[in-house]
């Protein structure tokens, strides 16, 4: 072996165990971005009433499914929740997806005189918190004559934000295709379609899934929107849950909250890989 | 999905106005029949008590009253959790209907969210027809304008068979009937078997007894926390300041509920006492300021807290040692905070007869016991004939209603007590002396009033 | 020209749903609260124009300024410690992991997002509860160190929220800039290595250039974000200890909603709005500046 075969050998080492200690600490964040739904299942099936967690609870706890048991078969209202919450969810995400993504389109790729101010104007109307405009919005709503139904707790989610986002992916959308498609006679919509929509699809993906998660996780505004009970959706439902006089019941709550978790949570793992595919497809492409 | 629920509004609209005009005629029957009841002699007044008593309140109306075709809608705060508290009601609003023909609508509300959406849904002229008014909360739905007075309706035996009944007046005008208290009365919790063990015979009854127990208990263990009271949390100011307030003789408001009363001289010596607790005697620790009352009740579970200022109503259950529970301390007057909560009927309320008598079928014995034995709530006796046998750790304390005190009336009560709360962690934290608490106290109380 | 003009018609075409949703439920509402900004409304009877009486107002409000401190704290704390996370991890999965490792990686990185923020509050709260028994205050003890009353007193209260924000958010900035490093063209790498440059020259040579208009929207959504901390900081404080966690929203919320002060509310609303719109726009300038080099 001579001498820089064993520099390698000793660099191959450090660099392996720079390697595992980079595994590790990522295993780090890992473990302390799962941790806290450990703590909401465990306590979900403990079967005592107090959230804390700890060796001799564990070891002394009564495993048992009675909290989700009473969740699913409760008057069946928590699955009703579920499901509201589902439609008002995908209805927003089908008319964010389809209006910001036209929007960006258009700001990205058209010339617009004032273009740029309105974009700044997109920008702007994000920078002010919901509880400003809860009140000025549910009043729009009342007069619209949409109160409680799924069209007036859906119109006010669709927001700026989509727009800035798929913007400046759609700046990557390379404009010799929309050239070539436009000397091939293309409409402007079938160009839309047919080569925008598919190039832009890992942030349409991210959009979608970020949208769900908005409109499943929103509390404040399906509480005004909707004083019929029957509209409730899944997330508001679960927030209230601790709330009777009576002592609070933790392993029921996260139970509740666990219930309220796994829809988005599936969505996202099922189109996590569709999104990765994506992303590996326009990264070899360039 | 919305042109469809659009239709199904629009029907509910109709039936409800065709209810209304059907029931115009026997609804100012009803009227006159309850007025006429109030005038005639002792004999009949008896008997309407006595009738009101028994099972179904709704039974009163047996003089012909009958509400077919309305539709009253019932908010209800959240008592037990949302399915037991649905479940409970539907049965027994199936028995109000089945004897008057009302149907009732209900909506259980979050106690966080309560206000909001009382605000937001008669902004929309969608307010519900009775509601649930947490104790103190009545003045700004007053000031809203949507609460209708209610004395007229009741005759003066069953006002007098309420025990808190007199509690419900806003301005001399009856807007609220009480419905729930006693559940969540304030007291101190006293681990006996840590007393005994650091040498304190009797628990504490008075704020110098207090601090003597606290210094002995962590003079034999100094890892024990000896005495705790919330300093987080919804229940912080009402479990803390508020207690020693009137313990030292003070109260939240003036007389005439025309303002608050932060500044006095029972004000100073509470807040004094609390801050001298941490920084002089050092029994309180300041973990405290991060501690709701349901961390502390966990400790106690545990072992790990000699004293605590609590309140009935949580589950006591895993405490496997001696534990006592004692009305709250005295400063210069023994006081402890009984919570009572109302219902109300809106002056929005289609048929108003039919809305009280909805009141009163809620607030009797029957349903009472019920909501007791099946929401595992701690209600105490709230009228005179109710025959309730509280749990022999808390039956001193129930059986002597005058050691305590209800929440007075008075604009933002939330808003007050958030404040409040803000207050008294800044005086823990030594960040505030008590006078410029009691100061500044005064001062957003009176901003309250010129709002 | 005319092909300009067309494009321009077209463009608006496209612009217009959009344009409608966010004139009617963003661009008007914003106007309302400006309008409340200037009135005494208690949300129920009808608002009663007072002039400017609730902006003067705002610097004797103790608790407004106190806010007003929080705010630029979240902000310059959060901000860059989410984005040099995000941009870090991004990049060493980008390079090193992209095997079934990085994707579980990145997949678990990404779950805090999906729950709410209530609940995220929630079990933290009992994480950094102050007695021995929690799970920060065991960890301690794994040290040596003595137990702390993490939400009790302002300092660690604040970084307990930043910590709690940032676990909740970085995980969403992952994703998306991930996705524009590997939409960073290949050939530019090699050019790179030819030239003799190591990862990590590579790494701010090409990568970052490359991400620009990425890190600048992923900055700008992050800046806007930690202006409006409010649910976490709820959840687990209430503001408290005193004012000391409190931020602007969270004083929009308790005096609008238990207050019954939607005026003097929708004043504070309007501040945070100027000022979130003063830092983009030195953040615009920042970026367009850079790009310039």
């Amino acid at each position: 072996m001579n001498i820089g075969s064993a520099r390698a050998c000793r660099r191959s080492l450090r660099s392996r165990a720079g390697n595992l200690l980079l595994a590790l600490l990522l295993l780090l964040l890992v473990a302390i971005c799962i941790y806290p739904f450990i703590h909401m299942v465990l306590v979900s099936l403990m079967g005592a009433k107090s959230m804390k967690l700890s060796w001799d609870r564990l070891l002394h706890a009564q495993w048992t499914l009675k909290n989700y048991r009473r969740i699913l078969s409760g008057s069946g209202s928590y699955l009703r929740y579920t499901l509201n919450t589902v439609l008002l969810a995908l209805y927003s995400c089908a008319l964010t997806c389809a209006v910001s993504s036209m929007a960006a389109y258009a700001f990205a790729k058209k010339k617009m005189r004032g273009g740029n101010r309105l974009f700044v104007l997109y920008l702007a109307t994000m920078m002010v918190p919901e509880q400003v405009i809860l009140i000025p919005t549910f009043l729009i709503i009342k007069n619209m004559g949409l109160l409680n139904t799924y069209t007036g707790l859906t119109l006010p989610t669709v927001t700026a934000f989509g727009t800035v986002l798929v913007t400046s992916f759609m700046k990557n959308v390379p404009n010799e295709l929309l050239e070539a498609a436009d000397i091939d006679g293309c409409g402007e919509f079938r160009k839309f379609v047919k080569i925008v929509l598919p190039m832009i699809r890992p942030v349409m993906i991210s959009l979608f899934i970020f949208t769900f998660i908005g409109v499943w996780g929103s509390l404040i505004w399906p509480l005004v929107a909707a004083t019929n009970n029957d509209m409730t959706t899944i997330t508001l439902a679960v927030s209230k849950m601790k709330s009777g006089r009576s002592a609070t019941d933790y392993g029921y709550v996260m139970a509740g909250n666990t219930v309220a978790f796994l829809p988005p949570f599936l969505l996202y793992l099922f189109l996590q890989r569709q999104f990765v595919e994506g992303i590996a497809l326009s990264g070899i492409k360039a | 999905m919305t042109c469809k629920k659009r239709w199904t509004a629009l029907l509910l609209v109709v039936c409800l106005l065709l209810g209304t005009a059907a029931c115009a005629g026997k609804g100012a029957a009803g009227t006159t029949t309850a007025a006429a009841a109030e005038t005639t002699t002792a004999a009949a007044e008896t008997t309407a008590a006595a009738a009101e008593t028994t099972a179904a309140a709704a039974e009163t109306t047996a003089a012909g009253k009958s509400y077919q075709g309305t539709t009253l809608k019932v908010w209800l705060a959240t008592l037990n959790s949302e399915d037991v508290d649905a479940k409970f009601w539907k049965e027994h609003f199936q028995t109000f209907t089945e004897k008057t023909g009302c149907a009732v609508e209900l909506t259980l509300v979050d106690w966080g969210t309560m206000f909001t959406q009382y605000t937001t849904a008669f902004m929309a002229n969608e307010g519900p027809d009775v509601l649930y008014v947490p104790g103190g909360g009545a003045y700004d739905l007053v000031q809203m304008g949507v609460l209708a007075d209610v004395q007229d309706y009741f005759t003066d035996e069953e006002k007098d068979n309420l025990l808190y009944w007199d509690t419900g007046a806003v301005n001399g005008k009856w807007y609220t009937v009480p419905f729930d208290g006693g559940g969540s009365q304030r007291c101190m919790f006293f681990n006996m078997d840590l007393l005994k063990a650091a040498g304190v015979e009797d628990y504490p009854k008075t704020w110098d007894e207090l601090v003597a127990a606290a210094k002995k208990v962590l003079a034999y263990d100094s890892s024990l926390y000896a005495y705790m009271t919330p300093l987080s949390g919804p229940h912080a100011p009402l479990s803390t300041y508020e207690q020693l307030l009137y313990q030292a003789g003070g109260s939240m408001m003036n007389a005439d509920c025309s303002a608050y009363a932060f500044d006095s001289d029972a004000s100073l010596k509470a807040v004094t006492f609390l801050h001298d607790m941490i920084y002089k005697d050092k029994i309180l620790s300041k973990d405290c300021v991060s501690m709701t009352a349901e961390n502390i009740t966990d400790l106690f579970t545990e072992g790990k807290v000699a004293m605590c200022s609590s309140y009935i109503g949580w589950d006591t259950s895993g405490c496997d040692f001696n534990w006592v529970a004692a009305t709250d301390l005295k400063g210069t007057t023994e006081a402890a905070l009984n919570p009572i909560d109302y219902l109300s009927v809106s002056n929005t309320a289609s048929n108003m007869d039919a809305a009280v008598d909805l009141v009163k079928f809620i607030i009797s014995d029957a349903v009472c016991d019920d909501v007791r034995a099946t929401l595992d709530v701690g209600m105490g006796k709230m009228t005179k004939t109710d025959q309730y046998q509280p749990d022999a750790h808390f039956q001193d304390i129930m059986e002597h209603p005058e050691r305590s005190y209800s929440q007075p009336n008075g604009p933002s009560m939330s808003d007050v007590f958030a404040n409040l709360n803000d207050l008294q962690q800044m005086v823990a934290m030594d960040e505030l002396t008590p006078q410029e608490f009691c100061t500044q106290a005064q001062a957003m109380g009176d901003s309250e009033f010129t709002k | 020209m005319r092909n300009l003009r067309k494009s321009g018609a077209v463009g608006w075409g496209f612009v217009l749903p959009s344009f409608l949703f966010v004139a009617a439920f963003s661009a008007l509402p914003i106007l309302g609260g400006a309008y409340y900004s200037f009135t005494r409304f208690n949300g129920f009877n009808a608002p009663e124009w007072i002039g400017l009486e609730n902006y003067a107002a705002l610097p004797r409000d103790g608790d407004f300024l106190r806010a007003l401190q929080n705010t630029g704290i979240f902000a310059l704390v959060i901000v860059p410690c989410e984005i040099v996370l995000a941009l870090a991890i991004a990049a060493v999965l980008a390079e090193k992991y992209q095997n079934a490792f990085g994707r579980f990686v990145r997949g678990a990185l990404f779950v805090p997002v999906l729950c709410s923020s209530a609940l995220a509050g929630n079990i933290f709260y009992y994480v950094f509860s102050a007695d021995g028994g929690s799970l920060a205050n065991t960890v301690l003890s794994w040290f040596g160190a003595a137990r702390v009353n993490w939400l009790g007193s302002r300092g660690t209260a604040l970084g307990v929220i930043c910590f709690v924000n940032i676990w909740k958010n970085f995980g969403y900035y992952l994703v998306i800039l991930y996705a524009g490093i590997m939409d960073v063209p290949r050939v530019l790498y090699e050019a790179a290595e030819i030239d003799g440059a190591s990862k990590t020259q590579q790494f701010f040579h090409v990568t970052l250039p490359s991400l620009k208009s990425v890190v600048y929207i992923v900055v700008t959504l992050c800046t806007i974000a930690s202006f409006q901390v409010f649910d976490i900081a709820y959840v687990m404080t209430g503001g408290g200890p005193g004012n000391g966690t409190t931020s602007l929203v969270l004083e929009i919320y308790s005096k609008a909603f238990k207050g019954y002060r939607f005026g003097y509310a929708s004043a504070i609303g309007m501040v945070l709005f100027l000022l979130v719109i003063a830092v983009t726009l030195a953040q615009r300038k920042f970026f367009r500046e850079r790009a310039e080099e």
